[in-house]
């Protein structure tokens, strides 16, 4: 029937133009945003890593970890309470570790790979340092599962037991120095630390391995022995041009120190964050002239309530963790009564180093006391001062000409007189001259090592806290290793009753997301409960690591009276 | 005999056929007289008796004797009338009708009482001519009470009138070939021919379900109500025409079974949250599809951005609000799988089909119809605050001592602390004196910060007036206008609507404009082809819309934190003197200067346009080809002047951003239907067609820092500009066919299916297929039951798949560049997401059983439905341990399932003059997430801010949508709170589940009573069970403003004199704390283990009382249950009946008041002064958060309605 063919050709053409066309479906469900593995370029992902983890993230001795180096002191008693912390497990596992492996494997399995070496032993000595922060704050981690390909990837990686991890750290480092190939291109500029210096690159590896096998001497004397065996002195940062630290830059505010930033916010109601007595200390028992480069003085006065009295004048006073500054403790160590971080910290643009010079020699002599090297402790040792207070000296030479603008916003709203007046003072007050470091190199006992090895340790120790500000993660690594410097920790109620994290708690999501695994390693380290901030791990071996400060928390039941 | 010549002559007027102008004059006066005289007339005549007793008398004679014994006159035209006739007479205490109606039974004499006058006519005349007469009648129920309010219309025409009081209608000028139609709410139309007769009584019967009730399902396809295997609700006309709400979903709101609506956070033209039966996909979006005419179209809103109470962002609307209620005519809600089947890969979340007015066929000619209306927003609900305490830590009034203080004439103040300063401080009753920071530079320069502000004097520290917050917000108000046009003949009709809403918000400054323009134009060209074409323009523009969220950008931020000493007024006064946001203690972000200066503005271009012909081939063949496309250009603009003190770091240099986003969506289906009885019991229908959507979003947008020029806002000023685009495509491709048979027209069965393409899955995975099943039986038809128990009754069951597709680009991985680098150099990233190569869609499989009963003659009515689903291959963004070095893995795994009952009950207690009815709906989801992927047992839906205090919103295994996981008060095994030792309360040390947003019923009750004109609704919504997590109630705990944080706080510092003093103690003193909290105090034995508990005695401060809850992340205080019961809608709305227009050139006039939103019969959250309506977006979980909302409010509103 004629219809019913007229019907049969409609359905059939319905059902053509309805069958699918589908070709195109794979380029239109490919985002026009999307950088395939075949175009990108690494240099990107290795600067915006450098960046972020340097600068962005970098540290500034005022964080909560600071607290755990005897650098600073909070305004809360945060750094001891019991929670987790994942700040640095995230920004390892979803950043720094995830790209610099990338480039790693893209480095490897590219055609050009033969020309990619260099890239690719960068890429692994960063990720070393990378991971070894991770690594000293949580234990056991994942490593040799995490960050594979995402056709590889593990999602519920196991974690891996330090010792092994570190093992690996120090096999990365050599293999990575090794294949450094100077006829092969490096990063350039994208790399933002050495500008693609393949020798500096070669010493910031094998002062990372240094500073790593000092890190485990306790746990493993032979493996740390072996790993500086091979070390000679000149294959070390040992000066300021080979430094690893990169300065602010002003493009975004998040490239700027940001303490200054904070300071363009708040302005004169900033809160400039107490020195703590441990840092404070180390400096004015042996009449450092960085004392005055780093710390205020505190010229403190009550106002005229009922009880409370003027006090005119504490000097320098630190700060001791979880001490009174409440009511109910009579403000024992209230905010007008201690030390701030000066001005000079307020600056613009500072530097952000993850391995200066100092350190180099400090753990030389230190390596040389512990009996890992032959050398002369004595001389490594004040080189290492040396460095710190040349290092200083040029911090408070860099801030001369940014503090009027500091100034100027500490001072917002006062006349110029005034603020003119402060800067002056200020200018003179801060500065350390060549003269006050040798006569402080030349007269003050510090400079020399005495006593038993344990007092000359705690003398490096004490020392390389100082030279190492603003690094506080390496600050707590050597106070939970050698218990050194010793910190004074204050009475206020604390969920650790007072006692220095000695690690942070696994991320909670990973007991939720990767909980088998967490299960595994959460046994190993003793079962429920833990998996806390008072655990010890693998390299923190020290027999004796809990060191008594000699003194003890001041407090007041009543408030200050006048004198 | 004056008065009958006078008579005379008028009915030799109206008798004049050539003075029809003049005739029509005189019926209105007559008419209009008789109008304003109406009651009296009514009673007149029927309260007047007449006795009566003549014999062999003429007609004549008994009207002059009637005449003579009562106030009656008579009119008539001696020469039509046969006055002659002899007649008699008997009657004792009768009305004149019974008398009239006697008097001229079986002759060609009608008459017509109006007032006191009584008009005789000859009907033989009319019915004769052709010319247009007067009808007359009564209208009356079954039980014979008289219908007031019945419409009588003449066919085809908007001609009419409604009957009175008594039932009665006077229609003239009636051609003589016309048909009336009768039509009452709730009583079957009737149409009567009016072939010559004057007079027509009717009789109108109840409505019993209409067998050709015409119900719109998937792709516009019409059918009958009873033919159909699954629930639809239809909400028609009267309820959408007068209740002024800008966004049409609004109107579902408490009316439908199973679908909960609540408005979001962002106060006037925010987006609504519409779930219909639960949610169904734990990780996209559950909102509903929205189809109109037959065409889907965007509902862009901030659906996806589940970020939780952080989210500072602007609520654009979105875009189902943009639909102008006056063009939509009705509106069907496809709750199941079955009934959405044919929708295939969107169906999952129901669909909401809207039919839009198109002018009505069969020549009416024009008709006009008006509606203007006026709403006015007045604030209900605000935070509650305490007046009592003002800033400081230490009870005393001052906050530390680090600021120091003043001396005013020798006599030293403290000031407070700097920065935002908490609420902890002293009693605000005077007794001391602080430095007041508020003023302004003397010289009157502008200030830079506080620091340029002088300091001269010391003032009480009191309290602000209880009512400073309040003040700060206006009065909304809503002005809408609408007139739309109707043309139409046999072939072809146009409608043309204009209309313009425009909303000024409680918040300062807020504006929202909307203007559309509607054309819809149909015309059947021939028996064969016919064309449809509907266009609708929308321009809608946001102006300083609020921003939400826990952020100090949003105005209630600063609002709810402000301490209580801080004087807005003084902000509100600095602000207007220097235009400068400064930012004073107590003031993080002055208010004002945020809501005046901080800017955000928003454009939007839309074009939703559809056009579709039909051929006709046989009766029974036809197809349709169709093409719908929705267009819209938007463009948002945030300007941040430069502002030193500014709280965003990006903006102290100024700051703009700008962003164009081109969204275009295209479908295109043609569908072939056929619909034939092929024998007396069996009829068949069935369609075939294919369709293809293409759907394509291109944006744009920089952000901009730093000006040259200060204050010019165009990109070219700004030193710092970080541009970023994107595009978002995707395209679907369908065939579908539905095939329905149908027996003896009481049972029917009904198969679907449709099979999509689509590009956003996986390669192997883009075809899927969607079948259903779904069957119905009429039982009334089939067994005959009695009609008048069982009006109607009919059984459904069906089966069906639906999916829900995916969001585009899952299925590779790659890396992204930044906006920014580091000093020149680029950054970039690899993806932190695992994609998955193989995505299939999420499919929801569900089974759906309802009754549905009409009893007593419809007087009570009941549908019941029990449905059954679930979704499986959840497409997740699975997060992953960080330390596979990946965030997420896109994943499909995982099942919802949603089981639940809906009930809808109808009853007319009272029907006849006055009416009453009631319908009541009930829903009861019951939803449970099934799986996830088998390992994990929690899916993180939504996280809040990393606050620990304020939880977060999780899927997990076993137990309904959106647990709240956050920590818990840690209590001893009786359960009383634990308190430390500092006398505190302590939190578990491991998370546990808080309570569960999804709400355990939802309901509404909607009244409806009418007498005569005039009728009332009252509507009630209700939402029982379900949590939400406050984040106003934690700021205020934390800050130290709620009203409920004056308990336990002391209500003095220190002893003065005359105080009371306790041995020991001496003025000046501090008194001692007064708050000790409820619970107890662990004991512990030497080496820590807990060994029993004792009364906690401890007395804190009231910080420590309050704030350590907060401060110390205690989740479980933050979790407020979210029931409520809303008086959602009171509208009263009178109808003017027409006769009293007919001088005016008009049909109808509607008059209508409206409020919403007047209360809250219960409302948990009360106390706290907040709405549980707040969520900050329409993702899965945000209906678990309040997220410093703006403040509810309450509506009032007045429409007028003309039709001409």
């Amino acid at each position: 029937m004629k219809t019913s063919i007229k019907i049969q050709l409609l359905i059939s053409w319905i059902l053509l133009i309805g069958s699918a066309c589908t070709d195109d479906f794979e380029r239109m469900n490919t985002s026009r945003r999307l950088i395939t593995e075949d175009l990108i370029d690494v240099n990107m992902l290795f600067t915006q890593v450098l960046a972020r983890a340097v600068v962005e993230n970098g540290e500034t001795g005022f964080g909560t970890t600071g607290n755990w180096a005897g650098m600073s002191v909070s305004g809360s008693n945060r750094p001891f309470e019991t929670g987790e912390a994942p700040g640095v497990w995230t920004s390892t596992y979803g950043n720094y570790a995830r790209n610099l492996s990338n480039i790693i494997y893209l480095c490897s399995t590219r055609e050009n790979a033969v020309d990619l070496v260099n890239k690719k032993a960068i890429a692994r000595i960063m990720r070393v340092w990378v991971f070894a922060r991770c690594t000293d704050t949580y234990g056991d981690i994942p490593y040799f599962e995490s960050c594979l390909p995402p056709h590889e990837a593990v999602t519920t990686p196991k974690y891996d037991l330090q010792k092994d991890i570190y093992g690996d750290f120090f096999k990365e480092l050599r293999e990575a120095v090794a294949e450094i190939d100077p006829s092969k291109p490096s990063f350039g500029n994208a790399d933002i630390l050495y500008k693609g210096n393949l020798d500096q690159w070669k010493k910031f590896g094998n002062s990372l391995r240094l500073r790593l096998a000092l890190r485990v001497r306790y746990a493993d004397p032979a493996m740390a022995g072996t790993q500086m065996a091979d070390l000679s002195e000149t294959d070390l940062i040992t000066s300021r041009g080979d430094d690893a630290s990169v300065y602010n830059v002003t493009d975004y505010p998040e490239h700027e120190s940001s303490r200054y930033v904070d300071l363009l916010a708040r302005k004169a109601t900033v809160d400039k964050a107490p020195v703590a007595k441990t840092f404070l200390d180390i400096l004015k028992k042996n009449n450092d002239p960085r004392l005055h480069v780093y710390a205020d003085t505190v010229t403190a006065w009550f106002p005229q309530t009922p009880g409370y009295e003027d006090i005119p004048y504490f000097g320098y006073r630190g700060r001791p963790l979880l001490s009174g500054d409440n009511p109910q403790e009579g403000y024992a160590y209230g905010d007008n009564t201690v030390s701030k971080w000066s001005d000079l910290l307020w600056v613009q643009i500072q530097e952000m180093p993850l391995y200066k010079a100092s350190e180099t020699y400090f753990n030389l002599a230190e390596a040389v006391l512990s009996g890992l090297k032959q050398g002369d402790a004595q001389a490594y040792y004040k080189k290492g001062i040396q460095l710190a207070l040349a290092h200083t000296k040029e911090l408070y030479e860099k801030a001369v000409p940014q503090l009027p603008a500091v100034v100027a916003l500490f001072k917002t709203g006062k006349p110029q007189s005034e603020i003119d007046t402060y800067l002056a003072g200020l200018l003179a007050e801060k500065e350390i001259t060549q003269a006050q470091i040798d006569y402080f190199l030349d007269h003050e006992p510090v400079v020399t090592l005495t006593g038993s090895n344990e007092q000359k340790l705690e003398q490096i120790i004490n020392q390389k806290i100082i030279a190492l500000f603003p690094m506080e993660h390496e600050g707590w690594c050597e106070h939970r290793r050698t218990g050194y410097p010793r910190i004074l920790v204050g009475v206020e109620e604390s969920p650790l009753n007072g006692h220095m994290p000695r690690r942070m708690p696994w991320p909670e999501t990973e007991q939720l997301i990767n909980a088998e695994q967490y299960q595994v390693a959460l046994e190993r380290i003793g079962g429920t409960g833990k998996d806390s901030r008072t655990t010890t791990f693998w390299w923190e071996a020290n027999p004796d690591p809990f060191k008594l400060h000699p003194e003890t928390v001041e407090t007041r039941t009543t408030p200050w009276v006048s004198q | 005999m004056k008065k009958k010549r006078m008579c005379d002559a008028q009915v030799e007027i109206i008798g004049s056929e050539q003075k029809i102008g003049l005739k029509m004059r005189l019926t209105l006066l007559l008419l209009w007289m008789g109008l304003l005289n109406l009651m009296a007339s009514e009673s007149y005549s029927q309260l007047t008796t007449l006795t009566i007793t003549l014999k062999n008398v003429t007609v004549e004679h008994v009207l002059a004797n009637i005449e003579d014994n009562s106030e009656f006159n008579f009119v008539y035209n001696r020469e039509v009338i046969d006055l002659d006739r002899k007649v008699n007479v008997n009657y004792k205490d009768a009305k004149v009708n019974d008398i009239l109606d006697d008097l001229f039974k079986n002759t060609n004499v009608s008459y017509r009482l109006i007032d006191r006058t009584i008009v005789l006519s000859a009907v033989s005349e009319k019915v004769v001519s052709k010319e247009p007469r007067t009808i007359s009648g009564r209208v009356a129920d079954s039980s014979g009470l008289p219908l007031p309010g019945v419409s009588v219309v003449i066919k085809g025409t908007t001609t009419g009138t409604v009957t009175d009081v008594e039932g009665r209608y006077t229609l003239t000028n009636i051609p003589a070939d016309a048909t009336l139609v009768f039509s009452f709410v709730g009583m079957k139309s009737q149409e009567v021919e009016v072939t010559g007769k004057t007079v027509i009584h009717i009789t109108l019967e109840e409505e019993t379900i209409d067998v050709k009730e015409v119900v719109v399902t998937a792709l516009g396809i019409q059918r009958e109500a009873k033919a159909l295997g699954f629930s639809a609700q239809r909400i028609g006309e009267d309820d959408l025409s007068a209740s002024r709400e800008s966004s049409v979903t609004n109107y579902l709101t408490g009316k439908v079974a199973g679908v909960q609506i609540s408005k979001t956070a962002g106060g006037a033209g925010s987006s609504t949250n519409v779930v219909i039966r639960g949610k169904n996909s734990i990780a996209g979006s559950n909102q509903p599809l929205y189809v109109v005419d037959g065409v889907p179209i965007i509902n862009y809103s901030n659906d996806h951005r589940a970020s939780g109470v952080a989210s500072a962002d602007i609520d654009y609307g979105d875009g189902i609000g943009d639909l102008n209620p006056q063009d939509v005519e009705s509106m069907n809600v496809l709750k199941g799988p079955a009934a959405t089947a044919l929708y295939g890969s969107r169906g999952a979340n129901g669909v909401i089909l809207i039919t839009t007015k198109s002018g009505e066929k069969g020549g009416k000619g024009l008709g006009i119809e008006v509606n203007s209306g006026v709403t006015f927003e007045e604030l209900y609900l605000i935070p509650n605050f305490q007046n009592q305490f003002g800033s400081g830590y230490d009870d005393e009034g001052y906050a530390n001592y680090s600021w120091g203080g003043f001396t005013f004439d020798g006599i030293y103040y403290n000031w407070p602390e700097n920065g935002q300063l908490d609420s902890w401080g002293g009693p605000l009753d005077g007794s001391i004196k602080i430095p007041s920071w508020w003023t302004l530079p003397e010289d009157g320069s502008v200030p830079g910060s506080v620091w340029d502000c002088p300091i001269t004097e010391a003032v009480p520290y009191v309290a602000q007036p209880r009512n400073n917050v309040r003040n700060f917000f206006n009065t909304g108000v809503t002005f809408s206008n609408n007139i739309a046009l109707t043309s139409s003949n046999e072939k072809s009709s146009l409608r043309l609507s204009l209309g313009s809403i425009s909303t000024d918000g409680i918040v300062p400054n807020h504006e929202i404009g909307k203007k559309t323009v509607s054309i819809s134009a149909t015309t059947k060209v021939n028996k064969i082809l016919s064309f449809d074409a509907k266009v609708n323009y929308i321009r809608t523009e946001g102006d300083q819309r609020p921003r939400t969220g826990y952020d100090a950008s949003n105005p209630m931020y600063n609002l709810i934190s402000m301490s209580r000493n801080t004087p807005l007024d003084f902000a509100k006064y600095q602000y207007e003197k220097t235009k400068v946001n400064i930012r004073y203690p107590g003031i993080n972000y002055n208010p004002y200067y945020m809501v005046n200066e901080i800017k955000n503005n928003d454009f939007k271009d839309r074009v939703v346009g559809l056009t579709s012909a039909t051929l006709q081939f046989t009766d029974w063949l036809s197809i349709m080809g169709r093409v719908g496309v929705d267009f819209y250009s938007q463009s948002k603009e945030t300007r941040w002047p430069q502002d030193p003190e500014s709280r965003n770091a990006g903006s102290r240099k100024g700051q703009m951003t700008q962003t164009l986003d081109r969204t275009r969506d295209v479908n295109a289906d043609v569908i072939l239907t056929a619909d034939k009885k092929i024998s007396e019991s069996f009829r068949l229908n069935g369609v075939l067609g294919a369709g293809i959507r293409s759907y394509r979003s291109d944006w744009m947008s920089w952000g901009a820092r730093e000006f040259k020029a200060k204050d010019v806002y165009d990109i070219s000023n700004f030193v710092d500009i970080r541009p970023d685009a994107g595009l978002y495509e995707k395209e679907m491709q369908s065939v579908f066919f539905t095939g329905q048979v149908a027996y003896k027209d009481y049972l029917f069965l009904d198969v679907t299916g449709r099979n999509d393409w689509s590009s956003a899955l996986g390669l192997k995975d883009q075809s899927f297929f969607y079948p259903s099943v779904s069957s119905s039986f009429v039982f009334t038809e089939a067994f005959h039951l009695n009609r008048d128990v069982f009006s109607f009754a009919k059984i459904r069951a069906s089966w069906a798949q639906v999916g829900n597709d995916s969001e585009p680009y899952l299925t590779r991985s790659g890396y992204s560049l930044y906006a920014t680098g580091f000093d020149g150099l680029p950054y970039a990233t690899m993806s932190g997401t695992i994609p998955l190569l193989d995505l299939k869609n999420e499919l929801t499989e569900s089974v759906e059983f309802g009754l549905d009963m009409r009893l007593f003659s419809n007087r009570l009515s009941v549908d019941l439905t029990y449905y059954n689903g679930k979704t499986k291959n959840q497409i997740l963004s699975l997060p992953v341990s960080d330390a596979s070095g990946y965030s997420s893995k896109v994943i499909n795994a995982g099942e919802i399932k949603n089981s639940g009952i809906e009930a809808t009950l109808g009853i007319t207690p009272i029907a006849g003059k006055f009416r009453w009815s009631m319908n009541f709906n009930y829903a009861a989801n019951h939803s449970e997430v099934a799986v996830l992927d088998g390992k994990i047992q929690t899916y993180l839906i939504i996280s809040n801010a990393g606050e620990p205090a304020l939880s977060d919103i999780h899927a997990q295994v076993g137990a309904p949508y959106g647990n709240i996981i956050g920590y818990a008060y840690k209590r001893a095994p009786d359960g009383q709170k634990i308190v430390s030792a500092a006398g505190r309360y302590v939190r578990e040390s491991e998370t546990s589940v808080l309570g569960n947003i999804t709400p355990d019923w939802i309901g509404g009750l909607n009244n409806t009573f009418s007498y005569k004109g005039l009728s009332m609704n009252v509507l009630l919504d209700f939402v029982q069970g379900g949590n939400m997590v406050s984040a106003t109630k934690y700021e205020m705990t934390r800050k130290g403003t709620g009203a409920w944080t004056v308990e336990g706080r002391r209500p003095k510092a220190r002893y003065t004199e005359g105080d009371h003093i306790p041995a020991g103690a001496a003025v000046g003193d501090p008194m001692p704390y007064t708050g000790v909290l409820d619970g107890v105090v662990e004991l512990k034995d030497g080496s820590g283990n807990v060994v029993g508990y004792e009364k906690n005695t401890k007395a804190v401060p009231g910080m420590t009382y309050w704030a350590n809850r907060a401060w110390d992340g205690i989740g479980e205080e933050f979790v407020e249950d979210g029931s409520y019961i809303a008086l959602r809608e009171v509208m009263l709305s009178y109808r003017i009946p027409p006769s009293w227009l007919k001088r005016l050139p008009v049909t109808g006039v509607t008059l209508t008041a409206i409020g919403r939103n007047l209360a809250y019969l219960q409302n948990k959250m009360d106390y706290l002064g907040l709405s549980p309506e707040s969520a900050p977006n329409t993702s899965g979980g945000a209906s678990g958060i309040e997220a410093l909302a703006v403040p509810s409010t309450r509506t009032y509103g007045f429409n007028v309605k003309i039709t001409f």
